[in-house]
């Protein structure tokens, strides 16, 4: 596996947020999910930064909506997971399976 | 100009004008329920966010663009003065030294106009000529600028002589002298090339 298919921990929170969010997954609905679910404040920035990233990464696509006055007039931009994207959040999530499996032997032999 | 207008000016100073004109309609649209003050600093982290990400990825290359940003602007800055000596105005910089650390009204009026003046044309010269590239050429001396005062000030601060009229040099000064006239110049530049037809794809 290449080091830029290994997925930081924000990287996984959005992918999984648009997987959620499904067709509706833009900007603003991407930050209200993530605050809603995790209870984390996520700042603007980061999570733009964070889409590039992942779409130069090829994990996710993005198409533009319609046009809405209370936008001023611009569109959104909505993103999907791709199949690689979805793959990643499955193997990142897989490891993390792994680990908590450890952790619960660890439990058990010390309880 | 509307404020959402100026948002996407600006983001797409550091990243495509599609994906600027879709981030500006998120925080439009984010700010109704938020205020103006959550928009003004979503709006410059996103913009600071977006720079940094890109100078991560191209460090020489933003490296040579300010270095570049620098000479045009010494350079600007030398001729408005050269041409202020021309016009003989520049007594009002070369006149006595001011008892007090505060300059006279039409000293800070030429030096503050000759600095606004020369980053300006440095963020049209520049802007213009970079319209291409992203981030904007404009963009490395503006965080070059912002980091200076910034510095300036808490070196000040350590010293523990930071005076009322230094920290106002520092935090509005700079930022009106130096990065508003240089990224507002940066705006027109990359706007004037647009509709010249240089094939530019941004």
């Amino acid at each position: 596996m290449s080091r830029s298919n290994h997925l930081g921990e924000f990287e996984q929170i959005v992918l999984l947020t648009i997987l959620r969010l499904g067709d509706d997954a833009y900007g603003v609905a991407i930050r209200d999910e993530i605050r809603c679910r995790t209870g984390r404040s996520t700042a603007p920035g980061a999570l733009y930064t964070t889409l590039d990233r992942l779409e130069q990464k090829g994990l996710v696509s993005s198409r533009l909506g319609e046009p809405t006055p209370e936008r001023g007039g611009r569109a959104k931009r909505y993103y999907a997971v791709s199949a690689a994207g979805a793959a990643a959040v499955e193997r990142a999530l897989r490891s993390y399976e792994s680990l908590l499996e450890g952790l619960r032997i660890f439990e058990k032999k010390h309880a | 100009m509307p404020k959402a207008l100026v948002a996407e000016e600006l983001l797409a100073l550091v990243t495509p004008r599609d994906r600027a004109v879709t981030i500006a309609g998120d925080l439009t649209e984010e700010a109704a329920r938020r205020g103006p003050v959550w928009y003004a600093g979503a709006l410059a982290g996103v913009v600071a966010a977006m720079f940094f990400s890109a100078f991560g990825r191209a460090k020489v290359r933003t490296a040579l663009m300010l270095a570049a940003g620098l000479a045009v602007w010494a350079m600007l800055y030398v001729s408005l003065r050269v041409g202020g000596l021309l016009l003989g105005v520049e007594a009002l910089a070369a006149g006595p030294a001011p008892s007090s650390d505060v300059l006279p009204p039409a000293m800070l009026a030429y030096l503050g106009g000759t600095l606004a003046a020369a980053s300006f044309l440095t963020g049209l010269v520049v802007g213009r000529a970079g319209a291409a590239c992203l981030p904007s050429p404009v963009m490395p001396l503006a965080v070059f600028w912002a980091t200076v005062a910034v510095a300036a000030f808490s070196a000040d601060v350590a010293a523990g002589r930071p005076t009322g009229y230094c920290t106002l040099v520092y935090l509005v000064g700079v930022p009106a002298f130096y990065i508003a006239p240089l990224v507002a110049g940066g705006v027109c530049g990359a706007r004037l090339a647009r509709p010249a037809g240089l094939g530019i794809v941004r």
